[in-house]
């Protein structure tokens, strides 16, 4: 693993490394991006997700604010369709399993605990109206379609 | 009831799914049919259309109903301009690269092209639906079918209305009978547009109560200012046809008919054959009979 990066994890709030992590990607509440140098947190900033409220999109909105971020490690728990096409298509991978703080996340990470995903593992939707994300269900996506150039 | 064409547009309603909408619509085509006139019927419940289904009627797809979804030439610097104006976050921009496109997302609004400065957006075409065609019992049948999980239904109902207009001026007509989908949003008004009567099929029941004073007021909406009626499907479920006296007072709507709960219908319906050619001497084609002589009334 290489010791240089930024990381993007998934978080409940914005308490950065003591924050609770989030499971879902496209609908979770902050992503708390954090700079590593040679395995150590340098920098850590912690942003509120504007696409938790989406009906629709919300992981292609999530996927490009994390790109825009410079972050090439995404961690989090579960990861839709087109969550998964677009981290892909921005050349960001993803590790799964996450539990406990933001901190607890990156030691296991960085120990080689996660697992990483190149496939969706939850359907489209699937972060919608669990503690948040109340979206008018439009633009529903087709479960699995990848995106194109 | 238009001078200028020599066609009467009926289309059958109802606000609440289940009442019988497209029973009705068809049988009164097949009525209408049945009493010589030449009737084309437009299926606009394009989510679900099930007029064919029972017709028993063979659909043959003529037309494919597309919608615009970009695409990057070699002109595309990935500046991410584009990415920026969509609304439904159909683009992802890649740093110097062409955009992912997601097309399932794309709504067709055409903003990515319009802020494009370099003419790296060029036109692409995406399915959203077809356009189906068939006869049965002398109806000609235009049925419209959106392709699933694509939101614009309303563009389909145009499509299918467009279709019809251009059948028009081949072959003579003198009764549009218009199935529209349950509900009252866009598509419905798209379908009820140019109605000279609008027939809302209910049931006495609160459900149908409640559905049918949704349906009566975008009725009285349009600008072709309907005739509207309504058919009292399954009369006899309750007694509770009341419900509508103040509500059909209040948007100057008569009752065309009352339809009873019948042992033929249900039979009729579920081996997809019009319940008047299965059973012609049931008493429910009396009740059609009557209804149909009302309709053809209003429209001379």
């Amino acid at each position: 693993m290489n010791r240089n990066e930024i990381i993007a994890v998934t978080s409940q709030s914005l308490d950065g490394l003591n924050a609770l992590v989030d499971s879902r990607f496209g609908r979770c509440r902050a992503f708390t991006i954090v700079k590593l140098q040679e395995g150590k947190i340098v920098e850590m900033q912690a942003m509120e997700n504007p696409a938790m409220m989406a009906g629709g999109g919300a992981g292609i909105q999530a996927a490009q604010l994390i790109g825009n971020s410079g972050a090439t490690v995404v961690l989090t728990g579960n990861l839709g369709p087109n969550a998964s096409s677009a981290l892909q298509g921005l050349n960001i991978t993803t590790y799964i399993g996450i539990s406990g703080t933001v901190e607890s996340a990156i030691n296991a990470y960085l120990k080689g605990q996660l697992q990483q995903i190149i496939e969706p593992n939850v359907p489209s939707h699937f972060g919608m109206g669990r503690g948040g994300g109340m979206g008018h269900g439009g633009g529903m996506g087709r479960g699995g379609r990848r995106g194109r150039w | 009831m238009n001078p200028e064409n020599d066609f009467s547009t009926i289309a059958v309603t109802g606000g609440k799914g289940g009442t019988g909408k497209t029973t009705v619509a068809i049988s009164l085509a097949y009525i209408f049919s049945k009493h010589d006139h030449k009737v084309l019927f437009l299926d606009c419940d394009v989510d679900a259309p099930n007029a064919a289904i029972l017709l028993s009627a063979e659909l043959n797809e003529v037309k494919l109903v597309e919608s615009y979804l970009p695409k990057f030439n070699e002109n595309c610097i990935g500046c991410g301009d584009c990415q920026n104006v969509c609304q439904p976050h159909s683009l992802l921009n890649i740093p110097e690269k062409k955009p992912l496109i997601f097309p399932q997302m794309c709504t067709g609004c055409e903003a990515c092209r319009l802020i494009c400065k370099y003419n790296a957006v060029e036109p692409d075409l995406k399915v959203i639906g077809k356009i189906l065609t068939g006869s049965k019992y002398g109806v000609d049948l235009i049925v419209g079918q959106l392709e699933i999980g694509e939101p614009k239904s309303a563009e389909i109902v145009r499509a299918v209305k467009k279709y019809a207009e251009d059948r028009l001026k081949t072959k003579k007509y003198d009764i549009i009978m218009i199935d529209t989908a349950p509900g009252a949003h866009c598509d419905i008004i798209h379908a009820l547009e140019g109605a000279d009567i609008v027939v809302s099929v209910t049931e006495p029941t609160p459900f149908g109560s409640h559905d049918l004073n949704r349906i009566l007021e975008l009725i009285s909406y349009l600008s072709s200012n309907p005739h509207s009626t309504i058919i009292i499907n399954r009369s006899d479920l309750t007694t509770q046809k009341h419900l509508f006296d103040e509500m059909l007072e209040e948007f100057h709507t008569s009752v065309l008919g009352e339809i009873p709960m019948s042992r033929e219908v249900q039979l009729s319906y579920a081996e997809g054959v019009p319940v008047m050619e299965k059973f012609p001497d049931a008493d429910i084609c009396v009740r059609f009979e009557n209804i149909y002589k009302k309709l053809d009334k209003a429209i001379s």
